[in-house]
């Protein structure tokens, strides 16, 4: 099991995205402690989280890994809804894409599940505008 | 205090169908060190096989002795204890070549042997082989019942209940196989001997208990139900929310042997 190659084949190509934004949108993953830009500046947070990576069998297990991808954009607060829902749009069309890469037979393969989501939120403790999207995957690992 | 079995000691054995065949002397070209068997076999190359004498009318294996001698090898014989490994075998010819060591020389034949009417050579799969990607196995076992309930019993207060005895037995199994993307899984062998016409060989060995001794799966001390198989079915079922399972469905073609016990 590479763990390393799955969330390279997540996470890759959604700080592509988003470094190709102008200005390039901050992208924060796990275990990063940098501490994120106040308003009006935005940026994402991606989570990426394993869940079951293997398959039991009677003479041992089988590699399967499967997880979780949560995405979090965001955006000034009090200025509408439409800068965030741009920037989770940019992860979705971003996940569009990975689903529609083909499998190779030497590369590790990754599709996620249906996106629940955009959802939104306002928390009084935060200065920023919070969108949402969260799916599951499943990974066919080199 | 005794210790309830449980799943993390069970074991599923296969030996493919189209692995067994017999054949006389004159199959045995010793120019071309070929032995032609039957065709529309499955064997494969680098399958693990052995040899014997055998009766076909009964089935038991005879030793060789001064009427029935094993061909003959270049060095040596070829032996009924030693594990051979399938080189070639040509599926529309029956064309077969083994070797010593997996991809090693083809043996050498000096001489074709000798066999009594009506014994035969015997070509079969070695020994039982794990599937590494069996996720469970189920087997249930069945009796007829024969109804030999009689006229003329006594009423009394309660219903008379109908008389039977117990008849022939049978069974049918399954087993769920997951897909993976190793080629020479036996997994993978398995489904397709579902199709062959030929599925002779094909057995089971159905370990409800299965234990090592010195790192050496050990029979005795292991508990198991094996068989000769007919692979009656393969569903393939694929969706992208699941790991791509195959339940596949036998039958005993005979009596299992139920080896529940530790005892030899």
């Amino acid at each position: 099991m590479n763990y390393q190659s799955i969330r390279a084949k997540i996470e890759g190509p959604l700080l592509t995205i988003y470094n190709t934004q102008v200005p390039p949108v901050p992208v924060y993953f796990d275990n990063i402690t940098a501490v994120p830009p106040d308003p009006p500046n935005e940026y994402v947070r991606v989570n990426v989280t394993f869940g079951v990576t293997t398959e039991s069998v009677l003479e041992g297990s089988l590699d399967y890994a499967r997880g979780a991808l949560i995405i979090r954009c965001f955006a000034p607060k009090s200025a509408g809804p439409a800068r965030c829902q741009q920037l989770v749009q940019l992860a979705k069309q971003t996940l569009d894409t990975l689903n529609s890469t083909n499998k190779t037979a030497t590369t590790t393969y990754v599709r996620t599940g249906s996106i629940v989501g955009p959802s939104f939120q306002s928390p009084d403790n935060s200065p920023h505008f919070i969108g949402r999207i969260e799916t599951g995957w499943q990974a066919s690992v080199k | 205090m005794a210790t309830v079995l449980s799943g993390i000691s069970g074991a599923f054995y296969y030996k493919p169908a189209g692995t067994v065949d017999g054949f006389i002397e004159t199959a045995i070209n010793t120019s071309t060190d070929t032995i032609t068997i039957a065709s529309a076999l499955n064997f494969k190359a680098g399958d693990p096989v052995k040899f014997r004498i055998y009766n076909p009318n009964t089935g038991a294996t005879v030793t060789p002795d001064a009427s029935n001698i094993m061909p003959a090898l270049s060095a040596g014989s070829l032996s009924t204890s030693t594990t051979y490994y399938v080189l070639t075998y040509n599926a529309s010819t029956g064309a077969m070549t083994v070797s010593t060591s997996q991809g090693g020389v083809s043996l050498n034949f000096s001489d074709d042997g000798t066999l009594a009417s009506p014994n035969k050579f015997q070509v079969y799969y070695a020994d039982y082989a794990a599937v590494a990607e069996v996720r469970d196995w189920s087997l249930e076992v069945s009796r007829t019942e024969i109804d030999v309930t009689t006229i003329g019993k006594q009423p009394g207060q309660f219903v008379p209940f109908r008389t039977f005895i117990a008849g022939f037995g049978e069974a049918t199994g399954s087993a769920t196989v997951y897909m993976t993307d190793e080629d020479a899984a036996s997994a993978n062998r398995m489904i397709q001997d579902v199709l062959l016409r030929k599925q002779v060989g094909a057995s089971m060995r159905l370990y409800v208990d299965q234990v090592f001794t010195g790192g050496v799966l050990d029979n005795t001390a292991s508990r198991s139900i094996y068989m000769e198989v007919a692979l009656t079915s393969a569903s393939l079922a694929v969706n992208p929310d699941d790991g791509q399972q195959i339940s596949i469905n036998f039958r005993p073609l005979d009596q299992p042997t139920f080896d529940l016990t530790t005892t030899a």
